[in-house]
């Protein structure tokens, strides 16, 4: 099953910063690790990860560099910022309280602790 | 980047792709970044698809389809690489790389002039000196600070007398010295010279010529006393280092009571 993209849209900075947070990475890499994880659930229009990088860029939550990788290509890498760690843990409990609010409504206490 | 564009010709729809991208983007100073990523992209997804068994040609039609709607992502870029704020970066960068050059330029006269100028006591020719005094007096007046280094009596009976100030704070001349000061001999004969100075990474080497002075005269004294500052140094001819008593600093109590004094006593 493919997740709506309206779904995700919300979320998107929580996942790019969550993924920065472990490697940096180029824009590619970051949709094959994200199509990966989710079980390619998550498929996005892949050239619209770059406006969203770009504007991550300008808050200062990331920063690039180019490098060339293990395949000999010279790339532009996202590395995350300090700023970008604070940012992340805010959209970190912003999210948990979401998920936790959300399952609440929908099943009950019980399921939201599960 | 153009050779991985030819390396996977044709690519029209990559061209068209890119094209339609850049022109809604209307800053053009990062079109080349923008171009670079998205065809860098372009590329991975291409060798991804023909790793899978698509060929060439096919995979770079459904490489740039997958990349999505190219005038939206170029809308969306717009927005962030905003031109305003591109123009105002690069002309702020501009004043600041000016101001840089500017400030270097005038740097380098103070600092490279200990190299290219002489200190007024190195243009006296060694043979015309009659006797050469080295005087070490130094005096603080505000942040400024004045040193009389040597006293020089030439051939042509004029007194040399070299000097030197600088500021001791970075930023504030709080006080120029207009002047050395009133000059007198130990007959309270009083003299003027002529200055001349040259200026060496912050410091101002003076020298201040007495025209016919006496050569038995054993005594100078140079009395400053103005805008309530003060300073008195001695400094005995016959000496090799011209040491005598030197007193400086802002008016004292007592001075000022003095004349205080004698001002009523005018009245």
């Amino acid at each position: 099953m493919k997740i709506d993209k309206n779904l995700i849209g919300g979320s998107t900075i929580l996942i790019l910063l969550a993924l920065l947070d472990e490697k940096d990475m180029y824009g590619y890499q970051i949709i094959k690790e994200i199509e990966k994880r989710s079980d390619e659930a998550f498929q996005f229009r892949e050239g619209s990860l770059y406006p969203v990088l770009h504007k991550l860029q300008n808050n200062g939550y990331v920063k690039s560099y180019m490098a060339t990788g293990d395949t000999g290509k010279s790339r532009k890498y996202y590395q995350i910022t300090k700023k970008g760690r604070k940012q992340l843990k805010e959209e970190q409990e912003q999210w948990n309280l979401f998920s936790l609010s959300i399952n609440k409504v929908l099943g009950g206490s019980a399921n939201a602790f599960s | 980047m153009l050779s991985h564009k030819e390396s996977k010709a044709p690519c029209s729809a990559f061209d068209e792709f890119i094209t339609t991208v850049l022109s809604q983007v209307h800053f053009p100073f990062d079109h080349r970044k923008i171009h670079d990523e998205l065809a860098s992209h372009i590329d991975d997804i291409t060798d991804e698809l023909m790793d899978e068994g698509v060929s060439e040609e096919e995979a770079s039609v459904a490489a740039v389809q997958r990349m999505g709607n190219a005038e939206e992502i170029g809308k969306e870029l717009n927005k962030i690489h905003n031109p305003v704020l591109g123009w105002i970066w690069i002309y702020s960068s501009l004043c600041l790389f000016i101001t840089a050059v500017f400030a270097f330029c005038l740097l380098i006269v103070p600092l490279t002039s200990p190299f290219t100028v002489k200190k007024p006591i190195n243009e006296i020719n060694p043979n015309d000196i009659l006797y050469h005094i080295s005087v070490d007096k130094t005096c603080h007046i505000d942040t400024m600070v004045l040193t009389i280094t040597d006293i020089i009596y030439d051939t042509d009976h004029t007194l040399h007398i070299f000097y030197k100030t600088y500021s001791s704070s970075l930023l504030i001349d709080s006080w120029n010295f207009p002047y050395l000061g009133t000059l007198t001999d130990e007959h309270k004969t009083e003299y003027y010279c002529s200055e001349l100075s040259q200026t060496r990474a912050f410091i101002k080497y003076y020298d201040c010529r007495i025209r016919d002075f006496p050569e038995t005269s054993t005594l100078l004294t140079i009395t400053y006393d103005r805008f309530n500052r003060y300073y008195e140094f001695n400094i005995d001819l016959n000496s090799d280092t011209g040491q005598q008593s030197t007193a400086y600093g802002t008016m004292s109590a007592q001075r000022a009571q003095r004349m205080e004094n004698s001002n009523e006593s005018i009245r």
